[in-house]
């Protein structure tokens, strides 16, 4: 349940690299393999704090701070991986546009 | 959650407990009256409680009704009756109300018992203003819900 | 689609589970206005424990019997209930009390329950927002 910040990072600049290297076409398995596993961890986050307050409502003893607290993780995962999105799809229309 | 039904039942009791405090008040204030208008002494007053809206709820004992089936109301006063326990007779003679042997009959209040049901009747007042703040907070909550 | 995207099973279970802590307030305070009534019988909401063990079920490790149904118009046995079919149920306790009147509301556990379900109907109602602002 843990959401790793430095992986996400990491894969959003070698993203930035690759597209800035070589047009998104030759390129387009690295942009979608890292898009489907981030998309992916987010999932599995959201599932286990859905799980975390499933648990909640039966009454089992889980602790509130950590259900609450994985809530908002899954919500900021999410919104991270859009923001990243937002940056490559900026970059891939950045260098389309380049006039050759 | 029924806001405002859930604020009546917590009401009813609250006017429920209020109203036996007076009766309650008016013994003790009675505790000694030998002569009221009616004549003879001031006999005890008692709250009868009933449950409201709930007349039924014997039938299902131990097998769960429907949630939209729960017609819990809260409480109400079925009556103020009297006492009907003997006056306490004590031998005095001089006293003005004192029948043809000397006894006089004092109301059968006992202080004691008095003060124990007033502190009942404080302590079920309080938990139900417990019950109607918890029941403002709780909607208040479910009110912001919709707030971003 | 829309539909699936604004009602996961999660969603479902902890809107249900917030109804269910609402009617619990409203049986603690009918249970706390008739604490003076002679002959009352206190009552409570049953809904925790049985999505408890509707989960239970569902992840196979409460040990149950299942029964194996050769012809699907067989009635099942034992199967796990889905979670959207666990309701909450209001249950009157008719155990004798130690009161001469027979009244068997506790004032002092009442109260505790109010406090308890108080807090979980916050902590629902939150959880439910803040799964509903995250979507936005």
């Amino acid at each position: 349940m843990e959401i790793n910040p430095l992986r996400l990072s990491e894969a959003a600049s070698q993203a930035g690299t690759a597209g800035a290297a070589a047009p998104a076409a030759s390129d387009g398995v690295s942009f979608k393999s890292l898009l489907t596993d981030a998309l992916a961890q987010v999932n599995n986050i959201q599932q286990s704090a859905d799980a975390g307050a499933v648990k909640l409502a039966a009454g089992e003893p889980v602790a509130i701070d950590e259900v609450m607290l994985a809530v908002q993780k899954a919500d900021l995962a999410l919104q991270l991986t859009m923001q990243i999105r937002n940056k490559l799809v900026e970059a891939y229309q950045e260098v389309a546009r380049m006039q050759i | 959650m029924h806001l405002f039904r859930t604020m009546a039942i917590s009401g009813s009791a609250l006017t429920a407990e209020r109203l036996r405090l007076d009766i309650i008040a008016n013994n003790l204030a009675n505790a000694n009256t030998t002569r009221t208008a009616a004549g003879g002494p001031f006999r005890r007053q008692v709250t009868v409680f009933a449950p409201r809206g709930d007349e039924t709820q014997f039938l299902y004992p131990g097998m769960g009704t429907p949630a939209g089936a729960f017609r819990g109301r809260g409480v109400r006063v079925a009556a103020v009756s009297e006492d009907p326990s003997p006056f306490k007779r004590v031998y005095d003679p001089g006293h003005p109300d004192a029948d043809a042997s000397g006894y006089v009959s004092l109301p059968n209040v006992n202080v004691v018992t008095e003060m124990v049901d007033m502190l009942a009747a404080q302590r079920a007042y309080e938990a139900n203003v417990s019950a109607i703040v918890a029941a403002r907070t709780m909607a208040e909550r479910a009110l912001d819900i919709g707030r971003a | 689609m829309v539909d699936k995207l604004l009602s996961t099973p999660a969603q479902r279970v902890l809107e249900k589970a917030l109804g269910a802590s609402g009617l619990a307030h409203e049986v603690i305070a009918h249970n706390l206005a008739n604490v003076e009534t002679p002959g009352f019988k206190r009552s409570e909401v049953l809904f925790q424990d049985r999505l408890a063990s509707a989960l239970a079920a569902l992840e196979g490790s409460d040990g149950s019997l299942k029964g194996a149904r050769t012809n699907a118009r067989h009635l099942p046995i034992g199967e796990a209930p889905s979670l959207d079919a666990v309701e909450p149920v209001v249950v009157v306790r008719a155990e004798t009390s130690l009161r001469p009147d027979g009244n068997n509301v506790d004032l002092d556990s009442e109260m505790v329950k109010l406090s308890e379900n108080q807090m979980l109907y916050e902590t629902l109602a939150q959880l439910v927002r803040m799964k509903l602002t995250s979507l936005r």
